[in-house]
C-alpha cells in the first residue's frame, strides 16, 4: 500500500481509529423491513424463452459494445455483399463491367453503322461513310472469367444485309510462353480452317518467360463470331477493339458510277454505228470510247475490291504472357483461383472497411464526445450536489 | 424473514428460478445490510435519513437484482452502487424542497437530529456534521467499510488518485474541524 494513502497517514491515525471503532448497530427495524420486503416480493412470471447464464470466463462486453459491434459487423457484410453482388462491382469483376462497358460500345458501334442500312442514300448521313467508324473497345484488367462469356464481349458483325467492313484486335494474355506458341498454333490453324488466311504471324520471345506473338489475318465475315468466341477463350482477354465500317453507300455510288459508264459506252458505240460520221468524228468517238470502257472498268475493279473488303475482316489476335492468367476451366476452379477469389473478397472486406472507417469515425467521435461530455457534466453535477448537502 | 413464497409446480421452471434469485438476494442483502446503513449514516450524517434510504435502497436492488451481473461487480459494491445513487435522488429531492420552500440549506441543522454514533466524541461528531456529504462519503467508503482505493474510486466514478486525494482532503478537513470544536 503506498504511504501516500492517508488512511496510513500517522497524522490522522487516531481520527482514523476512532471512526473505525465507533459502533454503529442497524436498527432492528432495518432488519424487520428487508424480511417484509423479500415476503412480499413476487418472483417474475415465468418466461417463455430462458436466458441462459453467461460463462464467467468467456464474459461477453456490455449491451452497448456488443450492439455497437454487431451493427458494424453487419455494415460491413452487407456493404460487401452488396459491393460483390451489385451493379459497380469491381476487381475480377472490374473486368467484366468494363468489358461489358465495351461490349455496350461496341454495341453502340453496330448501332451507329446500321442506319446506313436503311438510309436511303448518302444523305441520310450527316457524316461521310468513314466518319461512320465506332471502334469499340474493352479491356479486361482482371481475369478468371468463364471463356464461354467472353464471346458477346466482342461484336463480331453489323448488320448481315449490309456491306460492311469489320476490324478486330484481340489481345489475349497466357500463362507461358509456351502457352502463346501454342496458340499461335491453333489460331493460325482455326483461321485456316474458316476459310481465311494469314496476312502476317509475328512470334517473339524477348525474354527467357515472356513470349509474344501477333497475328494479322483475313477471316470471312461469317466466321468472324465463332472465331473470335474460340480465340477469346483461349486465355483472359485483356483488350479487345472492333472497328466497323459501313460499305454500303460507297457500293451504291460505285453501283450508280458504272451504270452511268456502261451508258455511255452504249452510246458511244450507238454513234460510231452510224455511218454518216466524218473519219476526225469517228476516231474522236472511239477514243471516248476507249476511255469510258477504261472507266468503266476500274469501277468495276472497285467494285471487287468493296466486296472483298466486306467480305473478308480483318482480325489481329496478339497473344502475350501474364502469368497471373489462367485460362479458367469452367467447372472446377483450383486452389489458385479459389486463393485469389478469397483475397479478393478479404480486399473488399478491408477496402470496405476503410470506408466504413472514414465515414463513420466523424459519427464515432461526435458520439464518443457527447457520452464523454455528458459523464463529465453528470459527475460534475454529482459532485456540486455532495458538495452542498 | 419469512420464507419464499409456496412453491409452484416443479415444472415451472421460470417461477423456480425467481424463488432461487430471491434466496439469492435474501443472502446477499442480509449479509450487507450493515455496510450499506453504515455507509448512508456516515454520507447523510443522520440516522433517520440514513435507516429511510437503506431501505429504499434494498427495494431497488431488489428490483433490479434481475439485471445484476455477479461477474461486473462483487455483491457489496453493487448494493453501495444502488445506496449511493438513492442518496443522490434523495439529494437531489431535498434541493428541490428547499429550493421550492426558499429555505436556506444549513448543514449545522442536521447535528440537532440523531447522531451517528454514540461511541463518537463530540468533535468528531460534529467535525462530520460539519463536512459536505461528498467528504463523508469517501471516508464512509475507505475508513468505515475500509474498501481498496481502486474499489472505492470505482463505485464513485472516479480515478484512484483523484480518490486518494479527496478523501486526503476530507480527512483534514475533519482534522481540522476536530481541531477547531476542541479549541472551542
Amino acid at each position: 500500500m503506498p504511504v501516500s494513502d492517508p488512511v496510513f497517514d500517522p497524522e490522522y491515525a487516531e481520527l482514523i481509529d476512532e471512526l473505525r471503532d465507533a459502533r454503529t448497530p442497524t436498527p432492528p427495524a432495518l432488519a424487520v423491513h428487508l424480511d417484509d420486503l423479500l415476503a412480499r416480493f413476487e418472483p417474475p412470471a415465468p418466461r417463455r424463452t430462458r436466458r441462459l447464464p453467461r460463462p464467467r470466463r468467456l464474459r461477453l462486453p456490455g449491451r452497448g459494445p456488443t450492439l455497437a459491434a454487431g451493427a458494424l459487423c453487419t455494415a460491413l457484410v452487407l456493404g460487401v455483399v452488396i459491393a460483390r453482388t451489385g451493379p459497380g462491382f469491381d476487381t475480377s469483376a472490374t473486368s467484366s463491367s468494363s468489358a461489358a462497358a465495351g461490349a455496350v460500345s461496341a454495341a453502340a458501334s453496330t448501332v451507329a453503322a446500321a442506319p446506313s442500312a436503311t438510309a436511303a442514300g448518302p444523305s441520310a448521313f450527316d457524316n461521310p461513310p468513314d466518319a461512320t467508324r465506332a471502334p469499340a473497345t474493352a479491356a479486361r484488367a482482371g481475369g478468371g472469367a468463364d471463356p464461354t462469356d467472353l464471346g458477346p464481349l466482342v461484336p463480331v458483325s453489323g448488320d448481315g444485309g449490309r456491306l460492311q467492313h469489320q476490324e478486330s484486335h484481340l489481345e489475349i494474355a497466357l500463362r507461358s510462353a509456351a502457352a502463346v506458341a501454342d496458340a499461335t498454333g491453333q489460331v493460325t490453324r482455326a483461321i485456316a480452317g474458316y476459310g481465311g488466311h494469314i496476312v502476317t504471324v509475328q512470334f517473339a520471345t524477348p525474354e527467357g518467360t515472356q513470349a509474344r506473338s501477333e497475328i494479322v489475318a483475313k477471316v470471312p465475315i461469317g466466321r468472324m463470331e465463332e472465331a473470335t468466341t474460340r480465340f477469346t477463350g483461349l486465355g483472359r482477354l485483356a483488350a479487345a477493339q472492333v472497328d466497323i465500317s459501313d460499305l454500303q453507300t460507297q457500293a451504291d455510288t460505285l453501283g450508280q458510277q458504272v451504270a452511268r459508264a456502261r451508258l455511255q459506252v452504249a452510246q458511244l458505240t450507238a454513234r460510231l454505228a452510224s455511218e454518216d460520221l466524218t473519219k476526225l468524228q469517228r476516231a474522236t468517238l472511239l477514243e471516248r470510247r476507249a476511255e469510258a470502257r477504261a472507266r468503266l472498268a476500274d469501277l468495276n475493279a472497285s467494285v471487287a475490291r468493296t466486296k472483298r473488303s466486306a467480305a473478308l475482316a480483318d482480325l489481329t489476335v496478339v497473344l502475350t504472357t501474364d502469368h497471373a492468367a489462367v485460362a479458367p476451366v469452367p467447372g472446377s476452379p483450383g486452389a489458385g483461383a479459389r486463393a485469389r477469389e478469397a483475397l479478393d473478397v478479404l480486399a473488399d472486406v478491408g477496402v470496405y472497411a476503410v470506408w466504413l472507417l472514414i465515414v463513420a469515425a466523424p459519427f464515432a467521435l461526435v458520439a464518443a464526445l457527447v457520452i464523454g461530455g455528458r459523464r463529465v457534466l453528470r459527475r460534475r453535477r454529482e459532485r456540486r450536489l455532495l458538495e452542498t448537502a | 424473514m419469512a420464507p419464499p413464497r409456496a412453491a409452484r409446480p416443479a415444472c415451472d421452471e421460470g417461477h423456480a428460478n425467481g424463488v432461487q434469485r430471491s434466496m439469492e438476494f435474501a443472502e446477499i442483502a442480509r449479509r450487507h445490510l450493515d455496510d450499506v446503513y453504515r455507509f448512508l449514516l456516515y454520507a447523510t450524517g443522520d440516522a433517520g435519513v440514513a435507516e429511510d434510504l437503506t431501505a429504499e435502497t434494498m427495494e431497488r436492488a431488489l428490483r433490479s437484482f434481475d439485471r445484476y451481473d455477479p461477474g461486473r461487480a462483487r455483491p457489496r459494491a453493487w448494493l453501495l452502487v444502488v445506496a449511493r445513487s438513492t442518496m443522490l435522488d434523495h439529494f437531489r429531492r431535498e434541493q428541490r424542497r428547499q429550493r421550492y420552500e426558499l429555505a436556506s440549506f444549513d448543514r449545522t441543522d442536521r447535528s440537532d437530529g440523531p447522531g451517528i454514533s454514540n461511541d463518537l466524541s463530540a468533535a468528531v461528531e460534529a467535525g462530520l456534521h460539519r463536512l459536505s456529504a461528498g467528504d463523508r462519503e469517501v471516508i464512509a467508503l475507505r475508513v468505515i467499510l475500509d474498501l481498496e482505493p481502486r474499489a472505492a474510486a470505482h463505485l464513485l466514478g472516479i480515478s484512484e488518485s483523484a480518490c486518494t486525494t479527496r478523501l486526503s482532503r476530507a480527512l483534514a478537513r475533519l482534522q481540522q474541524e476536530v481541531l477547531e470544536h476542541a479549541r472551542v
